[in-house]
């Protein structure tokens, strides 16, 4: 009984790893998208009742239990801050969607603006997930941006939500200058929270704080989009080129909207 | 079926409130299952939950299927063969399986699709363990795989 477990088993793993083998450099399969559809379905509504809970949290009850605690001296005052609360939380909102249509309006190439709704949940990849999808006319490959700069690529389409590749994803490489000496080099991913400028010649004269910016010669990015700061310059003995460390202009820990551009 | 949306609900919140590296929740509830259902149910549950997890990196159907897999079979296997199961044993297991799995998935990722996760740092991957093995002893009072199946029917 036991042997005849364990041979199960292997025959098991041999089909796991023949269907791995006929996948190998095949395209996406459909097969992958259907778990997708209830897991994005569930990211949106969870990450809703987050944010009205979020907002009636710090307009509300903070104020509640303030108010309960200065109520016989300070009533007047607690509903000032009630209504300063409110108004804080409606103009951040509003510079926000602001400059993402200030954006809108500055550039003749963008798809949609879309919310993130939900990260990768394991550890592998940088990716963000959004509420648009195919039927709001997002293809694979556009660019993600925010008023801040560049977020990243669109990997993934589905019908009503995509992923989006950042560019603090090990597997990301942008096409990059340097704006103001103009050099030219490949920004990658270290698969946390910075990127790494590579083919820098070593006599290049790099400064920290150096805005770096796409150079559009990879054909896949627009050129011009600010993607970051110079945040380190080194080199290592024997290294034919500098290390350049760069700061990510977007927190794309905190990343709440995006726009997309054409391809 | 319980199980199953469980497993779902788990990847949706890690993917709204977790923002840097998470544990993996999932494996922790593979082999919960699998010790308590017995190996031929966990691998089938690793096998739903691997394939959930492998459409939401949405690169190969198959690391996740077997880095889970072999992790509910294995765990099953050694309790079988243990007398007395207790959390240490269930700790070290974890820690064990954990790298087992991450081990896996990189390796399927990196053979079977030609991409480069050599730059990936190693401590995101100690980091996931350590909170992995966290998460499955908050997880284990709950569970209790250390009660036989008699003990929890007397408890019933």
């Amino acid at each position: 009984m036991l042997n005849k477990r364990l041979i199960l088993f292997f025959i098991f793993i041999i089909i796991v790893f023949g269907l791995l083998s006929f996948q190998g450099g095949r395209k996406d399969s459909k097969i992958l998208d259907l778990p997708l559809y209830p897991l994005t379905w569930l990211e949106e509504g969870i990450t809703a009742v987050y944010r009205d809970l979020r907002d009636i949290f710090n307009k509300y009850i903070l104020i509640v239990g303030i108010y309960d605690e200065n109520q016989k001296l300070r009533r007047k005052l607690n509903e000032l801050q009630m209504e300063l609360s409110q108004l804080k939380e409606i103009e951040n909102e509003v510079k926000r969607l602001r400059k993402l249509l200030e954006l809108k309006s500055q550039r003749n190439d963008v798809v949609a603006i879309a919310r993130v709704i939900g990260r990768d949940p394991t550890n592998w990849f940088q990716v963000i997930w959004i509420d648009k999808g195919s039927q709001d006319g997002i293809e694979k490959d556009m660019i993600a941006i925010t008023p801040d700069g560049l977020a990243g690529r669109v990997r993934k389409v589905l019908k009503d939500t995509a992923s989006i590749i950042l560019i603090t994803d090990v597997n990301s490489s942008v096409a990059v200058r340097m704006q103001n000496s103009r050099i030219e080099g490949i920004i990658e991913g270290d698969g946390k929270d910075t990127c790494y400028v590579k083919y820098i010649p070593r006599d290049a004269v790099i400064r920290v704080g150096d805005r770096v910016i796409t150079s559009g010669v990879d054909m896949v990015y627009p050129r011009g989009i600010v993607v970051g700061s110079v945040s380190e310059v080194f080199y290592r003995e024997g290294d034919l080129f500098l290390t350049v460390k760069v700061r990510p202009s977007v927190d794309l820990r905190a990343i709440e909207e995006v726009v997309i551009l054409k391809k | 079926m319980v199980y199953i949306v469980l497993a779902f609900i788990v990847l949706s919140l890690e993917a709204v409130f977790v923002p840097s590296i998470s544990p993996d929740i999932i494996l922790v509830l593979v082999c919960f299952y699998s010790l308590k259902y017995g190996r031929l149910r966990g691998v089938a549950y690793a096998s739903i939950c691997g394939f959930i997890l492998d459409s939401v990196q949405g690169i190969l159907i198959g690391p996740n299927i077997l880095s889970k897999s072999i992790a509910a079979y294995y765990i099953r296997t050694v309790r079988e063969n243990v007398i007395q199961w207790n959390v240490f044993i269930h700790l070290i297991i974890m820690t064990f399986l954990s790298i087992i799995n991450i081990a896996i998935v990189r390796f399927s990722l990196e053979y079977f699709s030609g991409l480069s996760l050599g730059h990936n740092p190693v401590s995101i991957s100690i980091k996931e363990t350590i909170l992995t093995v966290i998460t499955s002893l908050i997880l284990y009072p709950v569970f209790r795989p250390d009660r036989t199946e008699s003990q929890e029917k007397v408890i019933r």
